[in-house]
């Protein structure tokens, strides 16, 4: 069996339906396999729309995005994908062609160096120099990407190595060195962790992204706790919005009261996340509080924030031991009630659209691109699940959007997706609006939200009291790019026709909604300034 | 503060770059990195000597101990174990006066004649880290001129 057969066999065992891939020479040979696997092979428009596909199935829960480029501009078109996942600890595993290894450092046609390029940004990459290691390079990358704090595994594959012949039964996968991370360190530690936090008058749980697969654990945890939470950007629905244990958002991009809340707590129970500078912009925040510290990967303790008490355990092990441990609930909570609306907020504006895509939208996945609608998207959209709010946080790669929602819409059809972009994230990779039409993506819907500017850098170049930078910016006639995409667009200037088109998109009449918006909405969804952090 | 951390390592191409590369992307002041095989030809161990504060020394070791390559990672200051660097050193002397003279001092620091050429002389000296330091001082106190390499040290930690 050749090396291509093989991988594909693998991919199809491991329950991989479909691929997201952009084809180039050095592939070729993977194309007859993948359809002998019975797997699907979605051709973007580019390798970065194939990766942000990718991401969008497993950032959607629905098992491991792979894609496929080919070997060096091909390859090098995955950087900015595999950065953002590695940041968001995306577990996807991307293969890339590559010249065969009689060439290899000799500068040929379509070579780079892609081990080198992808080192600092995937958890693990792998160039494979030989058939025979094939099946263990496979069994590992796939082990790795989701095991532990997960993140994206890159295959280098060369052609002469996917045209090879794979000894039968050649799969040894090593076994891991270094075990997970187990309660083994926690369960010496728990008691002071617990004694600590039992001692807390004003404690609050800061919910981050590690938390994602322990959503349940957390859930019963905080109820029985009675325990006021706030979230990351990566958390969030890892608490449901509705819940009145949650509320939201916290740090630049959060709300007000959040951010209160994290001002005045004396005790912040932070579980897999890693006070990353969106989160806590400043340190000195936290200074005289008791920070406890989860995160199952090590490394993330001590790096940002020193904290009282540190504990390197998954998210499911720390919420499972918290659940069971002799705690009584706290007092009735601290904090003060939640608010929701908009307040203040003109009839018709980005913010205020967004609360009423929300409400018109209850049950979908949402996925955004980068910018202010991200911003305020994040705020104004209640998730219940961690898995229905996709959005680009560590990294913040505009052109994440699009891609993201198609790799979203193909995995869950069960479900409507609402990709939330810009006008200036949408342009990014505009090329995968063909894919709508050509995947007869039914279940997505596109709201555009256009302030003729790239809203959030020129507020901050506005902040820094500089000229503007876009003001000359000529970006094309949407209504009718989309119409070239064969994709019915509905148009909204002002609350009124903002109604109609929305109700358009609701009842699927129309797929689009063009959102024409100012450009000096603020990207801050504070209401005053004393509200920051 | 100076750090001595061991790493072993899977003898994997590319695993030198990782630990380096980690070095570059997170900032740290690396004094020296030395990669060597052990008797099993599978296993590397590296040497790293560091400079920086304990909570960024205990941050090294949790970031290296993610590397998948990376088998386990030890701190010299908590492990019992041997340290050891080699040093040369160069001396001018272009006169038979300056070449006793700079041999005579060397030999009573311990250091080793190596190499006599025309205008120079090299020694060497393999020695603990600070030991190296003391010598260096000395010779080039006495002998302005004189200048050195260091290999970096490396260390073998003693099994329990």
């Amino acid at each position: 069996m050749t090396g291509a057969r093989y991988l594909a066999r693998f991919l199809n065992e491991k329950g991989v339906r479909q691929v997201f891939d952009y084809p180039g020479n050095s592939l070729l040979s993977i194309y007859p396999a993948l359809r002998e696997a019975g797997i699907a092979h979605r051709t973007a428009r580019s390798e970065s729309g194939a990766i942000f596909a990718a991401s969008g199935v497993s950032r959607s829960g629905a098992g491991i995005g792979v894609c496929f480029a080919t070997s060096g501009p091909g390859a090098t078109n995955l950087v900015t994908g595999l950065a953002d996942a590695m940041l968001d600890s995306v577990p996807l595993i991307a293969f890339t062609g590559q010249v065969s290894t009689s060439v290899i450092g000799q500068d040929a046609f379509q070579e780079a160096d892609l081990l080198g390029i992808t080192l600092p940004i995937t958890k693990h990459n792998f160039l494979v120099k030989d058939g025979a290691a094939l099946p263990t390079v496979l069994e590992e990358a796939w082990r790795i990407a989701q095991s532990g704090r997960p993140g994206p595994v890159l295959v280098d594959l060369p052609q002469n190595v996917l045209s090879s012949e794979i000894p039968e039964g050649a799969a040894s996968p090593r076994l891991p060195h270094k075990r997970d991370p187990g309660n083994l360190a926690f369960d010496k530690q728990k008691d002071a962790f617990f004694d600590l936090l039992s001692r807390a008058k004003r404690p609050l749980l800061l919910v981050g992204g590690g938390c994602k697969s322990a959503s349940a654990s957390v859930r019963n945890a905080v109820s029985k706790l009675n325990l006021p939470a706030v979230c990351t950007l990566m958390g969030k629905g890892v608490l449901s919005d509705n819940d009145r244990a949650c509320y939201g958002l916290v740090g630049i991009h959060g709300n007000g009261t959040a951010n209160e809340l994290l001002r005045s707590c004396d005790t912040l129970l932070a579980v897999g996340c890693r006070f990353s500078d969106r989160t806590i912009p400043n340190v000195d925040l936290l200074r005289g509080k008791c920070v406890l510290h989860v995160d199952t990967d090590a490394a993330e303790l001590n790096k940002r924030v020193l904290c009282a008490l540190g504990a390197a355990a998954s998210a499911e092990e720390f919420f499972t031991e918290l659940s069971a441990a002799p705690l009584a609930p706290f007092a009735p909570s601290w904090a003060p009630e939640k608010e929701n609306s908009p307040a203040g907020a003109p009839d018709f504006c980005l913010k205020r659209a967004l609360n009423d895509l929300a409400n018109a939208f209850p049950d979908a996945i949402f996925v955004t691109d980068v910018g202010t609608h991200q911003v305020l998207a994040a705020n104004a959209i209640r998730s219940d699940s961690p898995y229905d709010f996709l959005s680009s946080g560590g990294l913040g790669a505009m052109g994440f959007g699009l891609g993201a929602a198609i790799g979203a819409a193909l995995s869950r059809p069960d479900r409507r997706v609402v990709l939330i972009t810009g006008e200036g994230g949408l342009q990014m990779n505009l090329g995968e609006l063909a894919s709508i039409r050509e995947f007869s993506l039914q279940n997505l819907s596109i709201v555009l939200c256009d302030n003729h500017a790239l809203g959030l850098v020129e507020e901050l170049n506005r902040l820094q009291k500089h000229p503007a930078i876009c003001q000359n910016r000529q970006d094309p006639d949407f209504d009718k790019l989309f119409s070239a995409f064969s994709i019915v667009c509905a148009r909204a200037k002002d609350a009124k026709t903002f109604s109609c088109a929305l109700s358009d998109l609701a009842r699927g009449k129309a797929q689009a909604l063009h959102l024409i918006l100012s450009p000096d909405e603020s990207a801050y969804p504070q209401n005053a300034p004393e509200e920051r952090l | 503060m100076t750090h001595t951390i061991f790493a072993v390592v899977d003898n994997k191409p590319g695993v030198v770059s990782r630990v380096s590369g980690l070095f570059t992307r997170r900032g740290y002041n690396i004094e020296s990195l030395v990669t060597g095989v052990t008797d099993d030809p599978m296993i590397y161990k590296l040497t790293v000597v560091l400079n920086g504060t304990e909570e960024k020394k205990d941050l090294l070791v949790a970031q290296l101990q993610r590397i998948q390559e990376v088998i386990s990672v030890s701190v010299a200051e908590h492990t019992p174990c041997a340290l050891s660097e080699m040093m040369l050193l160069a001396v001018p002397a272009h006169t038979e006066e300056d070449r006793a003279q700079a041999r005579a001092f060397a030999e009573s620091l311990g250091l080793r004649l190596c190499l006599e050429a025309d205008a120079v002389l090299v020694f060497e000296l393999c020695d603990t880290p600070e030991a190296l330091d003391t010598a260096r001082s000395a010779m080039r106190a006495r002998f302005p001129g004189a200048y050195s390499v260091r290999s970096g040290a490396i260390g073998l930690a003693l099994d329990p």
